[in-house]
């Protein structure tokens, strides 16, 4: 079980690497994606610690991959629509919420 | 948990694969193999699931995200058309960055080792039934509320690409 | 008479009341035709709606017992259970008669008064607004409703004295009216207020029955009936309020007879009648009482006697007459008050509508004596009338006045010589000041000051109607109350007095009578030649300083403007310019500054970067997640 938690953690940590640092906007989705993936494998592995025959940890995981799939396809339509507005995807350039 | 070595074995296996290719999706300077290497990452997180005796998980995790969302990442990168060629910048907050993940990791794994957790309990043989029928028996709420944030996820992309011409 | 009609009596008017504010609403909106449709049947239904609650009166007159009452539970807040209710005992049976009798009337009046005037569907609605409300004042049985209809019906004066809100001086005269009347209404409220506290009920039974246990305690028991007064103080135009009565004069001339002569002033003394159990549970109040009755007389006598406005006489002479009632209350006869107030409702409100007449004929807004003079020829039925009024106001015999004023007088006579001595002075002067007035407008030579004095002319029968109703009963309603017909008014009523009932005594009789005929001989000594304003003036040159005071009212408003108003607009603009602009504008502007330095200076951390927010959420989650672990 304590081999469960370190990979979602080791992962958790990459994502959040990966969310600090890149700079391209299709990237940043992916790291959150594999946030998102190490929190549904702790769901999926206390599934079976608490209330198993209710499943409840899978039940979450369901919820989280199917609003994981809403978020890539809002997030990638925000994308398309910045990139057709300033002609790039690097969050670094996109900053006309300065106050 | 994990009942048998060779499961452990196994779990540890796509353990590794799943950081390695986060890893190489997160550090690498190009696009393409960014999302390549996230592909290997979401089935290597689906084989974790099957061994963690979510095998209906790990079914949709396959379809969704590998059938899905990757996909959907490959046509956005053709439709914003950059990245294949050149390498991407990086930002200059690699220190910060890898503070913070380090923290963030550091806490978590020793948070993992410290924890006080409950034998694990024996999951119901056919998943899929099983869900099929909690989805809409207890946890009718939680699939209603999918619907709906589907629903607006739907709309909201139309949305934003359309732009104003509705 | 069944109790369900009982509700009709106020609920008609209201009714009725309501159409027409709908009507009045839509007018402007109303094709032509629709329009004159309305114009046309707005004055039967008016009259319509106080016909109905006038007959139930009558009705209620021959209604044995204590007559119908209806109650229902009209809310209830913790303790406090309010009821809506309505009962038509003797009291209220000869209120309701002056005021449903008197409010037909002037509706009747005002059809032709009113005609072609701007907002004549208004007015009509104001007007039986104000009836349904003063009806609900009469009926009601529980301190509650009575102030909600006090209050009622001291807005509609307000709408109705404001009624020509475009002349300045009507719309100020208005505001004077509602506030001046609210500051006694003040005093009424706190009263209600120390009732529940004290006795835990507002209806007039069980408040009484409970007062006359004691239950209000010694204090209480002298300050309720006091604060009672106050109101009364203020909506009968007592001193030292007397002074918006005057001012009301503004409105409409009907209205001026149906709420400042016949109904609303004398709310006042109804309230203290109504009230008369509390009142007769602390003598000293009832000397208070009797003490501005008749100082309020004396003094609104002493200045009817040189106004020149004839409204403005008419005005004073009621503040007078309601004085003379008051003081009847005072000296714990209230059956004599509220006799005079019967009588007094009828021949004041034919003195009104007659000047109401002349001032219509005339095309002014309002006439003085300098104005006209010597109109009887011309008016005959509106001068004849005008002078059997007079002659009722002035206690000449067989006219109504001479029969309540010789209660009051009888009432005063064991126990108050000196209160009697005020009131027969000021009947002396009543009798002077009102021929005075009839003598200048409707005798010696004609005149007219803006025009030729032909225009004048008799108003049309609409009009003539109720002035000779109004003539008819100035001659007998004082037979109501009289002692060789056994009193029928006064067992109607059923007033239990707190002094020992005074007789009519011969000599009593013929010094009243006396008096009065003395002030119209002396009337027609100054006035009844050939040349009555140089009389007037040779008067005034006379008396000199004395007149200045009478003229000018006792100077009461320029010593209330200084004394009260001056003191507290300076203390208004203070607070305006002073403490607003400077001490509050000036916070919240400091505070607009600190926000805007505030917002510059944090300003600097909105980068626009993603990157950024993100950096800072995920710091920001570490910390909390520490100082979480470390909680728990």
């Amino acid at each position: 079980m304590t081999l469960v938690l370190v990979f979602s953690g080791l992962l958790f940590a990459i994502g959040t690497y990966g969310v600090l640092t890149r700079r391209n906007a299709i990237t940043l989705l992916i790291s959150v994606e594999i946030l998102m993936n190490a929190a549904n494998l702790n769901f999926v592995a206390f599934s079976r610690l608490w209330e198993p025959e209710l499943m409840t940890g899978q039940v979450f995981a369901l919820v989280g991959i199917s609003i994981a799939a809403c978020e890539a396809a809002v997030g990638l339509a925000l994308i398309l629509a910045i990139f057709r507005r300033f002609g790039t995807t690097d969050v670094g350039r996109i900053d006309f919420l300065r106050g | 948990m994990l009942d048998s070595d060779v499961q452990i074995a196994l779990f540890a296996v796509f353990g590794g694969i799943a950081v390695l290719a986060a890893l190489a999706a997160v550090l690498t300077r190009y696009l393409m193999r960014s999302i390549v290497a996230f592909g290997a990452f979401l089935t290597a997180i689906a084989g974790q699931f099957y061994l963690l005796a979510a095998d209906f998980v790990a079914l949709i995790q396959i379809f969704v995200y590998v059938g899905g969302v990757v996909v959907l990442i490959l046509f956005a990168l053709m439709l914003s058309a950059v990245g294949q060629k050149h390498p991407l910048a990086v930002s200059e907050h690699r220190g910060l960055g890898a503070v913070v993940a380090y923290a963030v990791g550091g806490w978590l794994v020793w948070a993992a080792f410290g924890a006080d957790l409950p034998e694990a309990g024996e999951v119901p043989g056919e998943t899929v039934a099983f869900l099929g029928r909690a989805f809409l028996d207890q946890q009718l709420v939680a699939f209603e509320v999918i619907g709906i944030i589907l629903l607006a996820a739907v709309v909201a992309a139309l949305v934003i690409v359309r732009g104003e011409r509705l | 008479m069944s109790d369900a009609l009982l509700v009709l009596m106020p609920f008609t008017t209201l009714g009725v009341a309501v159409v027409l504010l709908l009507a009045a609403a839509l007018h402007t909106r109303l094709g032509p035709e629709y329009r004159a449709f309305v114009d046309r049947w707005t004055g039967p239904l008016s009259v319509f709606g106080v016909a109905v609650p006038f007959l139930l009166a009558l009705v209620g007159v021959f209604s044995t017992g204590s007559g119908p009452r209806v109650e229902a539970l009209w809310f209830s807040v913790g303790d406090l259970d309010v009821f809506f209710g309505l009962r038509l005992d003797g009291l209220a049976t000869v209120m309701a008669i002056v005021v449903a009798g008197v409010s037909l009337l002037v509706h009747l009046f005002s059809i032709g008064y009113m005609k072609g005037e701007h907002g004549y569907v208004l007015y009509f609605a104001e007007l039986s607004l104000f009836s349904s409300a003063m009806l609900l004042l009469v009926l009601a049985s529980n301190f509650f409703l009575l102030f909600m209809a006090w209050e009622l019906v001291g807005a509609t004066s307000y709408l109705l004295i404001s009624f020509y809100y475009y002349r300045p001086a009507a719309a100020s005269a208005g505001k004077k009216a509602f506030l001046t009347t609210r500051l006694g209404d003040l005093g009424f409220l706190i009263a209600i207020f120390a009732i529940f506290f004290h006795l835990g009920t507002l209806r007039f039974d069980e408040v009484f029955e409970a007062a006359e246990a004691g239950m209000l305690g010694a204090g209480w028991e002298v300050a309720v009936p006091l604060l009672i007064f106050a109101g009364a103080v203020g909506k009968s135009a007592q001193l030292p309020l007397s002074v918006w009565l005057p001012d009301a004069m503004e409105g409409p001339t009907p209205v001026s007879a149906l709420i400042h002569a016949a109904t609303m002033v004398a709310a006042g003394v109804y309230l203290v009648a109504r009230t008369f159990p509390l009142f007769e549970l602390a003598p000293a109040a009832l000397t208070v009482v009797a003490w501005v009755g008749a100082l309020t007389a004396l003094v609104a006598a002493t200045i009817a006697v040189s106004q020149r406005d004839i409204k403005r006489v008419l005005a004073y002479s009621t503040i007078s007459q309601l004085g003379f009632m008051v003081t009847a209350l005072g000296a714990g006869v209230p059956e004599a008050g509220m006799f005079h107030l019967f009588t007094h409702a009828w021949f004041k409100a034919l003195l009104f509508l007659g000047a109401g007449s002349v001032i219509h004929a005339s095309g002014l807004h309002a006439v003085s004596i300098d104005d006209v003079g010597g109109l009887v020829k011309r008016m005959p039925i509106t001068a004849w009338t005008f002078v059997l009024a007079g002659l009722a106001l002035a206690g000449i015999p067989p006219f109504a006045g001479f029969w309540s004023k010789e209660e009051i007088f009888a009432g005063l006579l064991a126990e108050e010589p000196v209160l009697l001595g005020v009131l027969l002075v000021a009947s002396f002067l009543t009798a002077f000041y009102i021929f005075r007035l009839i003598f200048l407008v409707f005798f010696g030579p004609e005149r007219f000051a803006h025009g030729e004095v032909s225009r004048f002319h008799e108003s049309p029968t609409l009009m003539g109607i109720p002035l000779l109703v109004l003539g008819v009963m100035s001659v007998l309603a004082g037979f109501a109350g009289v002692s060789f017909l056994g009193f029928p008014l006064q067992d109607l009523m059923d007033l239990e007095p707190a002094a020992e009932e005074g007789h009519v005594t011969l000599w009593l009789l013929a010094l009243a009578t006396g008096l009065g005929v003395a002030g119209v001989a002396l009337a027609w000594w100054q006035y009844g030649g050939d040349r009555p304003l140089e009389a007037d003036v040779a008067l005034r040159r006379n008396l000199g300083p004395l007149y200045q005071v009478s003229e000018n009212a006792y100077y009461l408003d320029p010593i209330y403007d200084r004394t009260l108003i001056g003191p507290f607009l300076s203390a208004a603009g203070f607070l305006a310019f002073s403490v607003d602009n400077g001490l509050i504008d000036g916070a919240v502007n400091g505070f607009a500054r600190l926000t805007q330095g505030l917002g510059a200076l944090f300003r600097r951390a909105q980068t626009g970067l993603v990157r950024d927010y993100v950096t800072g959420m995920a710091v920001g989650s570490i910390i909390l997640a520490a100082v979480l672990w470390r909680v728990l």
